[in-house]
């Protein structure tokens, strides 16, 4: 899989015209200087050549060296990391809990105008293009209310209290757009469970109703739910490009964007494959947690 | 009578019974479909909108490409409804031309996932060494954000409505043919299509009466689905310069050109936004409505 | 002075050079009535990454507005674009032009606290000679350093405009130290001579810039003068943020999180023009934007063509929307009033003619038979694809059938280095204007002039131009360069567009200018 991920990378390499000597040169550089560059980088060179020399370079565990960012691509990466972690995590935590709160009022009230209200509510995020969306709240908590900053970022090592407060709106923005997938799975589920017959005898041996929803429905309901908080994790990575750029944070989306627009190709190839990574990473939990929630996985073993 | 005619009228007589079974069912998921709130609701919005679509040369008001330097960025007024843009034209006729690139696009992204994800769920699931392997492509497909092949497709073949349409079907195929493929592994496991191995029936004919007809209901649900998301990624890649190229007005591309003046002109983006808002919600609901019918734990609660 | 054809931006833009007028006035050096506050830190916001800090390598807008602060150069150019001494005390020319002897000022401290020596000079122009990003060293043949404060150049050739071209700061001779002589590209220690030094660089993020405590100041002149004088750091620490998206900047400004903004969308300044917390700055000489025609391929390589595509454009629309009102329409290829103006010659009859019926006539008598007419421009510059965009719809208007191609800025370079394939490109002049005639022609003529096909008449004015004695001489013969233009058609001028930046109001001394000055600037109390 991961190996499917640096091929593409290689097909979008072919298919780009152009490379960095241009960023390099600038406008008015001369054939020769550009010549010049391109020998320097070893960018003239065929792809093939290219690639099995990454390839035997990646077995070494080396991913190479930014043509521009003057630092190892494994370096660039990881400094960019916790920006997009931070990010993706903290959308992740929001999406799934307004996602999962909407989802149980809409399947608790089943049919009822808090119901279909719950359920426009999701929608709504998943109707609104995230940058605008992302605007729209600077301009409000940023500039009219105050109360949060525009943009920027604060290591969560240095300032907790400065990285909730930078990482908020932009999280936000990003977990509206997730929170109505989740809102939706939820309630379906819900709904699947509510209907079991354990959950009747709980109900009818007269356990509260509240308890009956989260110990018993809930808790069933999850396996569902943590599939798609997993395909999420996926799709939050690529979504944190357009949030980053919004609230100017210097994440690994922004590096991989920035790369292709000026054909730092080493980058490209490493942050992908690191993205990748993670999604792997995050599907591979996702299964042991289902593993462990499903009481059909769990006993089978 | 030979034991053989014997098989054969009896593989005639199951396959007529499962074909009037079939316009029984056609008949009442129709039936059902006209009687689905949210289904009625969202396939109205959708008509409305593919119908504004389909007459904008009649609906604009002014040409949706041409500038007027006197009028840049006019507030909503009886002259421009929507009022104007940075270049002076109209935000109701580009608007209505947007809508029309807008779903263009969402509709064919759908109709070549569905397409691709078919051939390749049904491959996967049909063809048991081809399962592994091709899965693993399509899920390191999907750990290639979508987004990013799009900027480096732009780059290559220039921005373009094709290009949107290449990187979203690229984006949307993987997942799509899981779809298939999981509804595919539930169907070939049946009775009915046992049985039509069983009389000998062609993996063609099997294929396509029998497993690709059963799968087709989750399909459809899915395609509703891409067609709402293609909308929204349509307007995240004109965002990233990488939409359909100017002039021509997407939905997309409209709120994008607007981001910039969202305090001094905050109709550029809002009105587009609201139609864009309007046609995603009408797909979702149209999508939950097929899925609310078609999946009978659903329709035992309504 | 500005020509509007739109009123609310006439009245607007009224009010802003009243505006301006005041900031200016509060920017008086030495005596005025405001007391410059020395500490704190300045956060200025633009929009995209320098590509490189090594101030000699890159010839990037975003570079120069960090760089300018950091390095300093032999010479430089003052506020009248002349050039003057800056880490010199001088140069003897000899009077057969071939050797320049540039005695250095003594004692000046690199950021590493070595003190620049002729070994540091010497390393740094051989140094330019390999990684610089322009050629305008070229014409040096050999570096000596015959003194401790002494370094000798010897030329190739005669080049009368030599002391220009290395002052010329669109890729700075600046002067580092000895030990970075063999650094490549991109991978200096960061170290200069300036006010202020790099401590951090986190790209998408910031540059970090703290005052160099030892800076040595100039005492030859009064206060800052163009790139050189006498600079002073008030902020101890000035952070160029990189924020792409003009929305959210314009939202940091207000909010109080950003100071000064290397650039404000047009629409929001006319906004905020009432706001006491915020002050604008407007600079109408900031670029030239034009119109660069393949006259090598299709339609484009036939004059008549060409011809009607400049009489067919009505610039006033063109540029006013492109730069959303903040322009002057101006045929002639020299700011007005500038010492290479040389009027609406050749202008006069083809400028913002917006003419039809002879745009039409000139297609039939090219033999225009609808072929397609492809403009390429890129999503990086606003004003280049808005350009593209009108630029697009008026040639639509007249029959030509002009289609857009807008792709990302290395794709533009790469397409227009193609000999065929494209048939215009919109480019903004920036820097070349501001260097005069000379800068501008050189991308006209030479190995690969703009529009791709050479011209001959146009190749021996340029070498008429840089080799004239006099300023006079050199205008005359741009004045027949600026007429030839005009018979070529090879390269359009659209008009000059202007730049808009923006404070907060309690920011003092920040004079617009080819980049954001940050010292001699603080904060009112």
């Amino acid at each position: 899989m991961l190996f499917v991920v640096s091929l593409m990378t290689f097909v979008i390499m072919w298919l780009v015209p152009g490379d960095v000597s241009a960023e390099i040169g600038g406008t008015d550089a001369t054939p020769e200087q550009i010549q010049q560059i391109r020998e320097q980088l070893g960018i003239d060179k065929p792809l093939l050549e290219r690639a099995v020399s990454w390839y035997g370079n990646l077995l070494r565990g080396d991913l190479g060296h930014s043509y521009l960012l003057n630092r190892s691509v494994v370096d660039a990466v990881l400094e960019r990391l916790p920006v997009t972690l931070s990010l993706a995590g903290l959308a992740l935590v929001l999406a799934t809990i307004m996602g999962t709160l909407l989802g149980i009022v809409a399947a608790v009230r089943h049919n009822s105008w808090l119901d279909q209200g719950s359920m426009v509510a999701a929608l709504v995020g998943l109707s609104i293009p995230d940058f605008w969306f992302g605007l729209v709240l600077i301009i409000l908590f940023g500039v009219t209310l105050g109360w949060l900053p525009t943009g920027g970022f604060v290591p969560i090592t240095e300032d907790f209290i400065g990285w909730v407060r930078y990482m908020t709106l932009p999280a936000l923005t990003l977990a509206f757009t997730q929170m109505g997938v989740i809102a939706r799975m939820t309630r379906s589920s819900m709904l699947d469970v509510l209907d079991q017959d354990f959950v009747r005898t709980a109900r009818a041996k007269g356990m509260r109703r509240g308890t009956v929803i989260f110990k018993h429905a809930l808790r069933n309901a999850l396996v569902p739910i943590v599939t798609v908080v997993g395909v999420t994790a996926g799709v939050l990575l690529s979504g944190a490009v357009v949030i980053e750029t919004v609230f100017s944070l210097p994440g690994v989306g922004r590096l991989i964007v920035g790369s292709i627009q000026r054909r730092d190709f080493p980058v490209i190839q490493g942050g992908l494959l690191v993205t990748a990574s993670i999604f792997v990473f995050v599907n591979i939990v996702v299964d042991m947690l289902y593993g462990w929630l499903d009481p059909r996985v769990r006993d089978e073993r | 009578m030979s034991a053989e005619a014997l098989d054969i009228d009896a593989g005639k007589s199951l396959r007529s019974e499962m074909a009037s079974a079939r316009r029984r069912r056609t008949l009442k998921f129709a039936r059902e479909l006209a009687l689905h709130p949210s289904f009625t609701i969202g396939a109205t919005i959708i008509l409305v909108l593919a119908l504004i679509a389909a007459f904008a040369p009649w609906l604009a008001p002014y040409d949706p490409n041409k500038n007027n330097y006197r009028d840049v960025l006019m507030g909503p007024s009886s002259t421009f409804w929507f009022g104007t843009d940075g270049f002076g034209r109209d935000i109701l006729s580009r608007v209505i031309y947007g809508l029309r690139v807008s779903l263009m696009i969402g509709l064919v992204v759908a109709v070549l996932t569905g397409i691709f994800g078919t051939i390749l769920g049904t491959a996967a699931s049909y063809v048991k060494w081809l399962d592994g392997l091709l899965m693993r492509m399509l899920d390191g497909l999907m750990a290639f954000p979508g987004v990013l092949l799009a900027i480096a497709l732009a780059s290559a073949l220039g921005p373009s409505e094709m290009t949107v349409i290449i990187a979203l079907t690229v984006t949307y195929t993987p997942r799509t043919a899981r779809v298939v493929r999981a509804a595919v592994l539930v169907v070939q496991g049946m009775q009915y299509v046992e049985a039509a191995k069983a009389v000998g029936a062609g993996h063609a004919r099997i294929i396509f009466r029998y497993i690709l007809g059963n799968a087709l209901s989750p399909l459809i649900v899915q395609m509703t689905f891409v067609f709402a998301v293609s909308i929204i990624a349509e307007a995240i890649m004109s965002f990233l310069g990488v939409g359909p190229p100017p002039p021509a007005p997407s939905l997309g591309n409209i709120i994008a050109d607007g981001r910039t003046y969202i305090q001094e002109a905050w109709w550029v983006a809002v009105f587009p936004g609201l139609v864009i808002a309007v046609a995603v919600l009408g797909l979702n609901l149209m999508g939950d409505g097929l899925r609310d019918i078609i999946d009978p734990r659903h329709r035992s609660e309504r | 002075m500005t020509m509007l054809g739109n009123k609310r931006l006439r009245s607007f833009l009224r009010t802003l050079t009243m505006t301006s007028v005041l900031a200016l006035a509060a920017v008086m050096p030495a005596g005025s009535a405001f007391a410059q506050v020395a500490g704190g830190e300045l956060v200025v916001a633009q929009g995209s990454n320098p590509p490189s800090l090594d101030a000699m390598a890159t010839s990037s807008g975003a570079s120069r507005n960090i760089n300018m602060n950091v390095y300093e150069a032999l010479y430089g150019f003052d506020e009248k674009i002349v050039p003057m001494p800056i880490l010199a005390e001088g140069v003897a020319i000899s009077d057969d032009g071939l050797t320049y002897v540039f005695t250095l000022r003594q004692g000046v401290k690199f950021h590493n606290g070595d003190v620049m020596t002729s070994a540091d000079v010497k390393a740094s122009l051989e140094r330019y000679l390999k990684v610089g990003a322009t050629p305008n060293l070229e014409p040096i043949e050999t570096v000596e350093a015959t003194g401790e404060y002494e370094v000798t150049l010897k030329m190739k050739r005669v080049t009368p405009t030599f002391l220009e071209s290395f002052s010329n700061p669109r890729s700075p001779a600046v002067i580092i130290p000895e030990e970075d002589a063999n650094a490549e590209a991109g991978k200096t220690s960061l170290v200069g001579t300036g006010p202020y030094k790099i401590t951090e660089y986190v790209p998408d993020s910031h540059v970090t810039l703290e005052k160099f405590a030892d800076y040595t100041q100039d005492t030859r002149y009064a206060g800052p003068d163009g790139f050189g004088g006498k600079k002073t750091a008030y902020f101890d620490k000035v952070t160029f943020r990189i924020m792409p998206e003009p929305g959210a900047q314009v939202a940091a400004l207000e909010a109080g999180e950003v100071d000064l903004l290397d650039q404000i969308p047009v629409p929001a300044a006319r906004r905020l023009q009432n706001d006491a917390n915020i002050k604008l700055y407007e600079n109408l000489e900031w670029a030239f934007g034009t119109l660069i025609l393949n006259a090598n391929d299709g339609p484009t390589a036939n004059i008549k063509f060409r011809e009607a595509v400049q009489v067919a454009l009505n610039m006033e629309e063109i540029v006013g929307i492109a730069s959303e009102g903040l322009f002057a329409p101006n045929g002639g290829w020299a700011y007005p009033g500038s010492p290479y103006d040389v009027g609406d010659i050749g202008a006069a009859d083809y400028y913002n003619k917006h003419d039809t019926e002879k745009a039409k006539a000139l297609l039939v008598e090219a033999g225009y038979n609808n072929e397609p007419f492809t403009i390429i421009t890129d999503n990086t510059i606003p004003f280049h694809g808005r350009s593209a965009v009108v630029i697009a719809e008026q040639l639509k208007a007249v029959g030509i059938n002009a289609v857009i191609n807008q792709v990302d800025f290395p794709t533009v370079l790469n397409l227009r280095m193609q000999d065929t394939g494209w048939n215009a490109w919109t480019l903004t002049m920036g820097i070349e204007p501001y260097l005069g005639p000379a800068a501008i022609v050189s991308t006209l003529t030479g190995t690969r002039p703009h529009f791709v096909a050479k011209d001959d008449q146009l190749e021996a004015l340029y070498t008429e131009l840089i080799s004239g004695a006099t300023q006079e001489d050199r205008k005359a013969t741009f004045a027949k360069i600026q007429k030839r233009l005009y018979e070529y058609f090879g390269v359009i001028k659209l008009g000059d567009t202007g730049q808009m930046q923006a404070s907060r109001g309690n920011i003092e001394g920040f004079k617009t200018f080819r980049f954001p000055r940050v010292y001699d600037v603080w904060r009112a109390n």
